[in-house]
């Protein structure tokens, strides 16, 4: 069951119904019958894993809590737990990685020999995982008390708006669902218009960018240096839109629930440098990074001053790119953005007088640089591997300069400009649907950068407002791509 | 002048020449928002020159709870006189 389907809404609609007529005690209990079914439904095998999971940290929480009050050692129950937690999410994802790059250097193993290594990864497993982690290090720090309630803890780790692909939730989310609220016709309908919200940028915007990247992504070299360079860009709208409209789905159905999860995106395409993209993309994943990876690391590594620092970070973003995925194109992802931000934090003074000296200048050629950066660094996201990533750079170089003189020879006519753009598969109104996506995704964006969208709305005259609404519903069922099956960008990792 | 107020003082000198600004004040108050150059790669490195000077290592735990250069200047205290 996907978020962004009519079974989804369904599916949350009875599931608030109950919830609403439960006494807010028992509330949990809803909560947690609905979220492991939906679990079920996309991973039956997996659920005795994910109840595992749940069952080990929330003993392991508790007795390292009981023995640090009675004075006695606590640590290794810590690491022991960290340690058994990973476990699986190592073994399932990252074991076949690992011995398929020890078979390339190794003498007399083939690749072939580690196939066997092969599973199928349960979804939400990277996911899941590091919120547990970072359950136990807050408890382990006495930044929470562990949760004494098997039941609520359950609920926490597997809360089905966000088990599948986040929000990572922070583990004072346990304290909302001692008491979940119960129906509030202003908090219901909020969570019922970022949903919708949510939807629209999937189905309406990502998807449809989805088909020219698909089709450009599968043969590079069929295409020309324009249509491949066009790819690239609609792909970094593309990711954005699938990925934030899912985490809008999810933010909102839980909002409906009485939940008040973390937001997960502050507008990363308006950022000037890579730094600040950081810290307005996939939030909830990179607070997670900061706190939980770079901060302990930045303080062991602390004796060698700014060198550890550098380390530290390097180590943080190797560490995000294999969270992605375990391939050489997530591990080549995270380090060039982690070389980026070494750079940037190198060059931080230089940059700040630069500015001072001409401010609009370059704030325009930072914010143009670091979009042209995303664009080219998500190519190798994109790519299922860096054969590929190489092949669509290499043809977007080559191809540019063929482009340019096809177009000198032949004039920059409208119409041959539009050969370039030949098989990539958009007709000319699918073209100027899928830029307005584009131009409506950022331009709610820059309104949202100064003000809330839903303070706005909440400020426009009645016909403004329903029109809107109006508009997105049918926005996603008229425009909705619906055929293609298309499952969430971030549901792999 | 009093051991509060000595270590802010030791502390000020630490920051003025690891930020290389001689001119820095530094205040209980003072966060890594209020002052320049003070950012994630020379965070640590600051703590690191703080406890060279003091002759003490920190916990991480007690890092993280570090809100401003007050809370480190008690956690410094509290170690002196512990």
């Amino acid at each position: 069951m996907q978020l962004a389907s009519l079974s989804y809404l369904l599916f949350l609609a009875g599931v608030s119904a109950v919830s609403f007529v439960t006494p807010a005690r028992a509330r949990w209990a809803v909560l947690l019958v609905a979220s492991y079914c939906f679990y079920a439904l996309l991973a039956p095998k997996y659920t005795l894993l994910l109840a595992a999971l749940t069952l080990i940290s929330w003993f392991a929480a508790r007795t390292l809590a009981a023995r640090r009050k009675n004075g006695r050692a606590h640590s290794w129950i810590f690491w022991l737990a960290v340690v058994t937690i990973l476990a699986p999410l190592l073994a399932l994802k990252y074991a076949p990685f690992a011995a398929q790059a020890v078979a390339r250097v190794v003498p007399g193993a083939s690749v072939e020999d580690v196939g066997h290594f092969r599973f199928l990864l349960p979804v939400g497993l990277s996911f899941f995982t590091i919120q547990i982690v970072g359950y136990l290090v807050d408890v382990h720090q006495e930044s929470i008390e562990p949760e004494k309630h098997i039941g609520r803890y359950a609920a926490f780790v597997a809360l089905f708006p966000y088990v599948t692909a986040g929000p990572i939730g922070r583990s004072e989310l346990v304290e909302q669902l001692r008491h979940p609220p119960g129906f509030n016709y202003e908090r219901v309908t909020s969570g019922i218009k970022l949903a919708a919200w949510g939807m629209f940028k999937k189905v309406v915007i990502a998807d449809r960018l989805g088909v020219a990247v698909d089709n450009v992504f599968a043969a590079p070299d069929n295409y020309s240096g324009v249509a491949v360079a066009f790819a690239a860009w609609l792909y970094l709208f593309q990711v954005y839109a699938d990925f934030s409209g899912y985490s809008d789905i999810a933010i909102g159905s839980a909002r409906v629930l009485g939940i008040e999860l973390t937001p997960n995106f502050a507008q990363p395409y308006l950022s000037r440098s890579v730094g600040e993209y950081w810290r307005r993309w996939h939030l909830s994943f990179s607070t997670w990074l900061n706190e939980y990876v770079y901060f302990p690391l930045s303080a062991m590594f602390r004796r060698w001053s700014r060198a550890g620092a550098i380390a530290a970070l390097l180590l943080t973003f190797f560490i995000s790119g294999l969270w992605h995925g375990a391939a050489w194109t997530f591990v080549v992802f995270g380090m060039v953005h982690g070389v980026a931000l070494v750079g940037e934090m190198l060059t931080n003074k230089w940059r700040a007088n630069a500015e001072r000296r001409s401010p609009r200048l370059i704030r325009a050629l930072t914010w143009v640089g670091t979009l042209t950066f995303l664009c080219g660094v998500d190519v190798i996201f994109r790519a299922p591997n860096l054969g590929v990533a190489w092949a669509v750079y290499r043809r977007i170089a080559l191809g540019l300069i063929e482009d340019a003189q096809f177009l000198t020879a032949q004039g920059a006519s409208p119409g041959a400009i539009k050969s370039l753009l030949v098989g990539v598969g958009f007709s000319a109104e699918e073209l100027v649907l899928a830029l307005a996506g584009i131009a409506l995704l950022i331009g709610v964006d820059v309104l949202q950068e100064r003000v809330p969208m839903s303070q706005r709305i909440r400020a426009w005259p009645g016909w403004a407002r329903w029109g809107t609404y109006y508009a997105i519903a049918a926005g996603i069922l008229f425009f909705g791509s619906f055929n293609r099956n298309t499952s969430f960008v971030y549901y792999q990792f | 002048m009093s051991q509060t107020d000595d270590i802010l003082s030791r502390v000020t000198g630490i920051f003025r020449e690891e930020l290389k600004q001689p001119n820095l004040v530094v205040l209980p108050s003072t966060t890594a928002n209020d002052v320049e150059g003070w950012d994630s790669l020379t965070h640590m490195a600051l703590i690191h020159m703080v406890e060279l000077e003091f002759k003490l290592k920190f916990k991480l735990p007690e890092i993280l709870k570090f809100k401003n250069v007050g809370d480190m200047c008690q956690a410094i205290e509290k170690r002196l006189s512990g």
